[in-house]
C-alpha cells in the first residue's frame, strides 16, 4: 500500500506519450497512475476491514509489518494500522484517486502531475503507518517536496515565491522534529527509534545537562515537536505561508494539502504526543484548548472577512484545525475519538469543496466574487448548475456540522469531550461555529443565488466524470453521519488505551 | 400479520415516499407539477389517516404503535451514548394530524399548480417540512429531533429559495432565514450536547434528571435554541424584508411548520426541563419575546409580515405556557391558534393589503378561523389561554404579563385582519376553496379535544361528555383549577381586542406614524439589525486586520523580511570577520614564510652558497677538532 503509488510514479516516466498521439489525448499513463492510486486504495481499505474485523472479535487492534532497516542504528521498517491512523489511511485512499480522476482533463505537464501526487500519497501512507521515528520522518520530509513542486510548477501568477517561502516553513519545522527526534532517541538506553518502546512513559524523569543545569528530555522534545508542528500546520498567527500557498496552488493540490497532508499531521501530533509525551500534553493541555477555541473564532473572523474562496477555504482549515486541536487536548475519550474522527470527515469535506472551486473556476476563469458593487464574479450559479448547487450545499452542510452528517459526529464528540476539560472554551467553539456559519453561507449565497450576471458565461452543471468523483465523497459524508459507528468501534479501543497512562 | 406490525411499515413507506418525493418534485417536478402536487397531496393524506388511526388505537388503550430505537454513536459510556428512534406518543400523532391536514388543505385549496411555475418547489418544501415535522415529534431522543428541526430549516429555505434566482433580496432573505433558523438549530444542540455530557439523558423513556448544575446551562440553551427557531425577537429584522415567494405557502412551510418542530422539541424535554429547574425563568423570557414580538408586528404595514409575528407571537406564548402551565395548556393553546389561523389563512388567499367585504361566504369563513385563532369561548385556544390565566392568577405580576399578552395579541389579529384585503374566491373556485377553512375551524372545537363544550372555562365541568384527549396526550395531570377572574379576563380581552381593533381603524392609521421614528423603529425590530449590522462590520474590520496585518503583513512579511534582514546582517559581520581573519591569516603567514624565503633567496643568488659552503667546512672542521680532543 505504502510503495505502490512509487510504483505509478515509475509508470509515468515508463508509459509516456505514444507517438503521433497528442498530449492532451495519451490516457495511457493517466490510467497507469489512476489504476495504481486505486489499487493502494484498495489494498488501503482491505486493512481497515481487516482490523476492523479484529477489533470486532477482541483481538488486539493492529496490523502490522516489522523488517531491520539500518540495525547499526536501530533504525527498521516498522509500519501499523490500528484504530488511531485507519481513518487517515481510508482518508487517502479516498481522496487521492479521487483527486487524479479531477485532474484528467489536465493537458500539459500531466505526467508530472499525477507522479508528483503518487509520490505524496505514498509519503502519506507512510506517515500515518510509520512506527519508527525515523521511517517517520524520512515519509515526513519527502511529503513536502512533491508539494513544492506541485506549486511552483502548476501554480499561480506568485507560485515560485509561494512554494520557496513553503518550503523555508516546512525546512525550519523538519529541523525542529528532527531535533526532538534526536533527543528522544539518545535519550533512552538503547537508542532506538520504535514508537513501540518509547511509549508508556519511558521519558518521563530522564533529564539531561544543559550548561549547568538538567532538562526533562520529554518537555524539551515536546516543545520542540509543538513548534514543528506549528509551522507545518495551519495555527493562527503563523499560518501566513498557509493562506499564500493556498491563494497559488491549483485546486487539486489544495484538496492535496487540505485533505490530505493537513490531517495526516494532526494525526502525527496525536500520535507523538499522547505515545510519548503523555505527561507533557498533559500539562499542557488547558493551554492547548484555549489555543485551539481561540484558532476557532479567529479563523471564522477571517472567513467573515475573505474575499476570495481559497482565502476563505485557508480560513475554513484554520478554525476546523482549532476545532480538532480542542478534541485532541480535551484528555478526554469522547473528545480524542472525535478529533480522529473529525479528522476524516474534515478531510473528506473540504476535499470536495475546493474539488467544486477547481470545477466552477475552470468555467468562470476566476478565482475572486465580488461582495459589494454590479460586477460580481458569480451569483446565481444555482439556476444554471443546480446539480452542483446541491451537491456544494451537501458538502457544505457536513463542513458546519449538520445534523445527519459526518461533520456533525465529529463537531458534536469534540464539543461533548471539551465540555469536560474546559466548558467556557466550548462555548467559545459555539460562537465561532455560529460565526462561521454565516460566513459560509454568504459565501453560499454569493456564488449560488440571486441574479445570474447578465452577459456571462454559462457555467453549465455538473458533466458525468464530475458527478462521478464528487458524488462518492458525498455519499461517503452521509453515511458517515448515519452510520459512524463501525469507525467509531474501530477507533475507540485504541484511544482508550492511549489515554490509560494520563488516567 | 396484524395491523400493529404492519402499521410501523406503513409509516416508514410514506415518511421515505415524503422526503424522496420531495426530492423528485424539486428535480423533474417543474416538467410536472400537477402530478407532483397530486402525488404529495396523497402522502400527506395517507400520513394524516395514519395519525389518526393511531390517536384512535392508543386512546383506547392499545399499546404503542410505533416504538423502538438503536444507538447511533456510542463514544464511551451508556450515559453519553447518541441514540436514534421512534417514540409514537399522543401529543405526537395529534400535531401530525394537525401538519399534514393544514398542509393537505393548503394544497387542495390554493390550486398552485396551475398559476405558479414554482409550484413544484413548494410541493417538495411542503412535503420535506412535514416529515421533518413527523420525525420532529416522533423522536425517541433530542438528536433526532434537532435532526428534524434541521431538515424543516431546509424545507423553508427551499421554499424561500424559490425566486431567489432571479433577485438579490430574495436570495438576501433565503440565507437570513437559513442562517437564522440554523444558528438556533445549533444552539439548541450545544444545549444537549452539555446535557449528554452531564448524564442527562434526553431519550424519550428515561428518567427525568436531578437538577444538575452543568446541565443547567445545557437546559437554558436548549430552551433558548428552540425558542429562536420560531424566529420571535429579537430576530425579528427579516420582516421589513421582502420575499416573492407566496406568502400563504411560505407562511406554512417556512414559519408555521418549524414552530410545531421547536415546539415538538420542547414539549418532549419538557420532563427533564422541568426537573433541572430552567422553566420559571424560561417561561418569563418567552413571554417578553411573545410581547415584544407582538408590539413590533403591531406596526408591520404589510399583513404576510404581520401574520408571521403574530404566528411566532403566539409560539412563544405557547412555550411560556408550556414552561408555566404544562403541556395540556400549551397544547390546547397552540393547536387552536394554529388550527384556526390555518383556516384564516386558507380563506383569506395570499394575504394583501386592502379593504374586503366580509360579507361573503369566503368572509365569513375567515372570520371562523380568526375567532379560533384567537381565542373565542368554546375553542381550542380559549381553554388555553384559560388555563394559562388560571396558572398565573396566584401571582400577580404573572397574571398582568399574560393578560396584557393576550389582549396585544387579540387586539394584534382582529386589527391585521381588518386591513387584509378579503376577496371572495367562491366565484372562482367553488366550494373546495372554503371546504378545508371550514373543516380546520370545526376542528378547534374543545368538544373534540378535551371532551367539554368549554374546554374547562366553565366551573363544575358541567358541560364534559368525555375524556380528555389532550390530557391523555400530554400524559400530564389536570392543570390548575379553574380562576373565576381568569373568565373574566379572557371574556373581556377578547371583547376589548376585537371592539378596539375594529373602532381603531383609522385612527390607527394616523397614531401610527406619530411619532413616525418610534413605529418605524418598532416595525423594523427594535433596531436589532443596524446594531447587528454595525456589529458584523467590526468582525469583517477585525478579521481583515488579523489576516492582512497580523498574519500576512506582521507574521509572514515582516518575520520573513526581518529574519532575512538578520541572516544578511549576520552574513556581512560573518564576511567582514572572515576577510579581517583571512588577511591576518596573511600577514602571520608572510611574516612567519619572509625570513627564511629571504634565506634561500641569498642562498640561491650564488655568492652566499659559496660562503655557506666555507662556513659548513669550517664548522665541520671544528667539531671533527674538538670531537679528537674529547675522545
Amino acid at each position: 500500500m505504502i510503495l505502490l503509488p512509487l510504483l505509478g510514479v515509475a509508470g509515468q516516466i515508463l508509459f509516456g506519450k505514444p507517438r503521433g498521439v497528442k498530449a492532451k489525448d495519451s490516457a495511457l499513463h493517466r490510467l497507469v497512475a489512476i489504476g495504481t492510486s486505486i489499487f493502494a486504495g484498495i489494498i488501503g481499505v482491505v486493512l481497515v476491514v481487516r482490523l476492523y474485523a479484529q477489533v470486532g472479535a477482541g483481538g488486539a487492534a493492529g496490523i502490522s509489518e516489522h523488517l531491520d532497516w539500518v540495525g547499526a542504528f536501530a533504525i527498521s521498517y516498522a509500519v501499523r494500522i490500528d484504530g488511531l491512523n485507519a481513518l487517515l489511511v481510508l482518508l487517502i485512499s479516498v481522496v487521492f484517486p479521487v483527486l487524479l480522476v479531477s485532474e484528467w482533463g489536465r493537458e500539459r505537464g500531466a505526467r508530472g502531475l499525477n507522479g508528483l501526487f503518487l509520490c505524496l500519497q505514498s509519503s502519506l501512507y507512510g506517515i500515518v503507518c510509520a512506527q519508527d521515528l525515523f521511517l517517520l520522518f524520512f515519509f515526513w520530509t519527502l511529503s513536502a517536496l512533491p508539494i513544492y513542486f506541485l506549486v511552483s510548477i502548476w501554480g499561480g501568477e506568485e507560485r515560485e515565491r509561494a512554494g520557496f517561502r513553503y518550503m523555508m516553513t516546512a525546512s525550519v519545522g523538519n529541523a525542529l522534529l528532527f531535533c526532538a527526534i534526536m533527543v528522544v532517541y539518545y535519550a533512552v538506553d538503547p537508542n532506538t527509534f520504535l514508537l513501540d518502546q518509547l511509549s508508556d512513559g519511558r521519558l518521563s524523569g530522564i533529564r539531561f545537562g544543559f550548561l549547568g543545569g538538567s532538562v526533562p528530555v520529554a518537555s524539551l522534545a515536546f516543545t520542540l515537536l509543538c513548534l514543528s508542528m506549528v509551522l507545518r500546520v495551519p495555527v493562527w498567527p503563523l499560518h501566513g505561508w498557509f493562506s499564500y500557498l493556498m491563494t497559488q496552488a491549483p485546486p487539486s493540490v489544495s484538496v492535496a494539502l487540505c485533505g490530505g497532508f493537513i490531517p495526516a499531521a494532526i494525526y502525527l501530533f496525536v500520535r507523538l504526543s499522547y505515545g510519548l509525551f503523555p505527561f507533557s500534553l498533559s500539562d499542557l493541555s488547558p493551554a492547548l484548548v484555549a489555543i485551539g477555541a481561540f484558532n476557532v473564532v479567529i479563523g471564522a473572523v477571517g472567513a467573515v472577512a475573505q474575499r476570495d474562496f481559497r482565502m476563505f477555504v485557508a480560513s475554513l482549515c484554520v478554525t476546523h484545525t482549532g476545532l480538532i486541536l480542542v478534541g485532541v487536548s480535551s484528555l478526554d475519550a469522547v473528545g480524542v475519538v472525535g478529533a480522529v474522527f473529525q479528522l476524516f470527515a474534515f478531510g473528506l469535506g473540504v476535499s470536495g469543496l475546493m474539488l467544486f472551486f477547481g470545477i466552477l473556476r475552470d468555467r468562470a476563469k476566476s478565482s475572486g466574487f465580488n461582495l459589494d458593487g454590479p460586477e460580481a464574479g458569480y451569483g446565481g450559479v444555482a439556476s444554471e448548475a443546480p446539480v452542483m448547487a446541491v451537491v456544494t450545499a451537501l458538502i457544505v452542510a457536513s463542513l458546519l456540522g449538520f445534523p445527519g452528517f459526518g461533520g456533525f459526529i465529529g463537531n458534536a464528540l469534540i464539543f461533548m469531550g471539551g465540555y469536560s476539560v474546559h466548558p467556557g472554551a466550548v462555548l467559545i467553539l459555539g460562537i465561532g461555529s455560529l460565526l462561521l456559519t454565516l460566513a459560509t453561507f454568504s459565501v453560499y449565497m454569493r456564488i449560488f443565488l440571486g441574479k445570474y450576471p447578465e452577459g456571462a458565461k454559462s457555467t453549465g452543471d455538473l458533466v458525468i466524470r464530475e458527478r462521478g468523483f464528487l458524488l462518492p465523497l458525498v455519499f461517503l459524508l452521509v453515511l458517515l453521519g448515519v452510520y459512524p459507528k463501525p469507525l467509531l468501534d474501530m477507533v475507540r479501543p485504541s484511544v482508550e488505551a492511549l489515554l490509560q497512562l494520563i488516567h | 400479520m396484524t395491523f400493529s406490525s404492519l402499521f410501523p411499515v406503513l409509516f416508514a413507506a410514506i415518511m421515505v415516499t415524503l422526503a424522496g418525493g420531495a426530492a423528485l418534485a424539486l428535480a423533474i417536478g417543474a416538467r410536472k407539477p400537477a402530478s407532483a402536487g397530486w402525488s404529495v397531496s396523497v402522502l400527506l393524506f395517507g400520513l394524516a389517516v395514519l395519525a389518526t388511526i393511531a390517536i384512535v388505537l392508543e386512546f383506547e388503550g392499545a399499546p404503542a404503535l410505533l416504538s423502538g430505537s438503536s444507538a447511533w454513536v456510542d463514544p464511551g459510556g451508556d450515559v453519553r451514548s447518541m441514540r436514534l428512534g421512534l417514540n409514537g406518543r399522543g401529543a405526537a400523532w395529534i400535531w401530525i394530524l394537525v401538519t399534514s391536514a393544514t398542509t393537505l388543505a393548503f394544497m387542495v385549496s390554493l390550486d398552485l399548480h396551475s398559476n405558479d411555475r414554482a409550484a413544484h418547489r413548494i410541493y417538495a418544501a411542503a412535503a420535506l417540512g412535514v416529515a421533518g415535522c413527523a420525525l420532529a415529534w416522533l423522536s425517541y431522543s433530542a438528536w433526532s429531533g434537532l435532526f428534524a428541526n434541521g431538515i424543516l430549516v431546509v424545507a423553508g429555505t427551499i421554499l424561500l429559495g424559490t425566486h431567489s434566482g432571479g433577485s438579490n433580496e430574495d436570495a438576501h432573505f433565503a440565507f437570513r432565514y437559513a442562517f437564522e433558523r440554523f444558528s438556533a438549530v445549533l444552539i439548541a444542540l450545544t444545549g444537549v450536547l452539555a446535557l449528554a455530557w452531564d448524564g442527562v439523558e434526553l431519550a424519550a423513556t428515561a428518567v427525568p434528571a436531578q437538577e444538575s448544575k452543568g446541565a443547567f446551562p445545557g437546559g437554558w440553551l436548549l430552551c433558548i435554541g428552540a425558542y429562536l427557531m420560531v424566529r420571535p425577537f429579537p430576530f425579528l429584522g427579516w420582516s421589513g424584508a421582502k420575499s416573492r415567494s407566496r406568502s400563504g405557502a411560505r407562511i406554512l412551510v417556512s414559519e408555521l411548520l418549524p414552530a410545531v418542530g421547536a415546539y415538538g422539541l420542547l414539549h418532549y424535554a419538557e420532563p427533564k426541563l422541568r426537573a433541572l429547574g430552567v422553566f420559571p425563568g424560561f417561561g418569563a423570557a418567552a413571554i417578553a419575546g411573545a410581547l415584544l414580538t407582538g408590539l413590533c408586528g403591531v406596526f408591520q404595514r404589510e399583513p404576510s409580515r404581520a401574520y408571521s409575528c403574530w404566528l411566532s407571537a403566539i409560539y412563544c406564548t405557547g412555550f411560556a405556557a408550556l414552561a408555566w402551565a404544562g403541556p395540556a395548556v400549551s397544547d390546547a393553546l397552540l393547536l387552536g391558534a394554529t388550527l384556526g389561523f390555518s383556516a384564516f389563512l386558507l380563506a383569506i388567499g395570499e394575504p394583501e393589503r386592502g379593504v374586503g367585504t366580509w360579507a361573503t361566504p369566503t368572509g365569513m369563513v375567515a372570520l371562523g378561523g380568526a375567532v379560533v385563532a384567537t381565542g373565542m369561548f368554546g375553542f381550542l385556544s380559549a381553554a388555553g389561554h384559560f388555563g394559562m390565566l388560571s396558572e398565573a392568577a396566584n401571582t400577580p405580576w404573572r397574571l398582568a404579563v399574560v393578560a396584557a399578552n393576550f389582549l396585544l395579541l387579540t387586539y394584534f389579529f382582529w386589527k391585521t385582519a381588518w386591513e387584509t384585503a378579503c376577496p371572495d374566491r367562491t366565484r372562482k373556485h367553488g366550494v373546495w376553496a372554503v371546504v378545508p377553512s371550514v373543516i380546520l375551524t370545526l376542528a378547534g372545537l374543545c368538544v373534540i379535544w378535551m371532551g367539554s363544550f368549554s374546554g374547562g372555562v366553565l366551573p363544575g365541568e358541567s358541560d364534559r361528555l368525555g375524556r380528555s384527549l389532550l390530557e391523555w396526550a400530554s400524559a400530564a395531570p389536570p392543570g390548575a383549577p379553574p380562576s373565576g377572574s381568569a373568565d373574566w379576563i379572557l371574556g373581556g380581552g377578547l371583547v376589548v381586542g376585537l371592539v378596539s381593533s375594529l373602532w381603531s381603524r383609522a385612527a390607527w392609521q394616523k397614531w401610527s406614524k406619530t411619532p413616525p421614528r418610534v413605529g418605524r423603529f418598532l416595525a423594523s425590530g427594535y433596531g436589532v439589525d443596524t446594531a447587528g449590522a454595525a456589529v458584523f462590520r467590526m468582525i469583517v474590520a477585525f478579521g481583515k486586520l488579523s489576516e492582512r496585518t497580523l498574519a500576512i503583513q506582521l507574521w509572514s512579511e515582516g518575520v520573513v523580511k526581518l529574519s532575512w534582514a538578520g541572516i544578511q546582517y549576520a552574513a556581512r559581520i560573518t564576511l567582514r570577520v572572515d576577510t579581517g581573519a583571512d588577511r591576518i591569516v596573511a600577514r602571520s603567514a608572510r611574516r612567519l614564510i619572509h625570513a627564511p624565503a629571504k634565506l634561500l633567496q641569498v642562498v640561491q643568488s650564488g655568492d652566499f652558497q659559496w660562503y655557506l659552503l666555507f662556513a659548513a667546512l669550517v664548522g665541520g672542521a671544528i667539531l671533527v677538532h674538538y670531537l679528537r680532543v674529547s675522545s
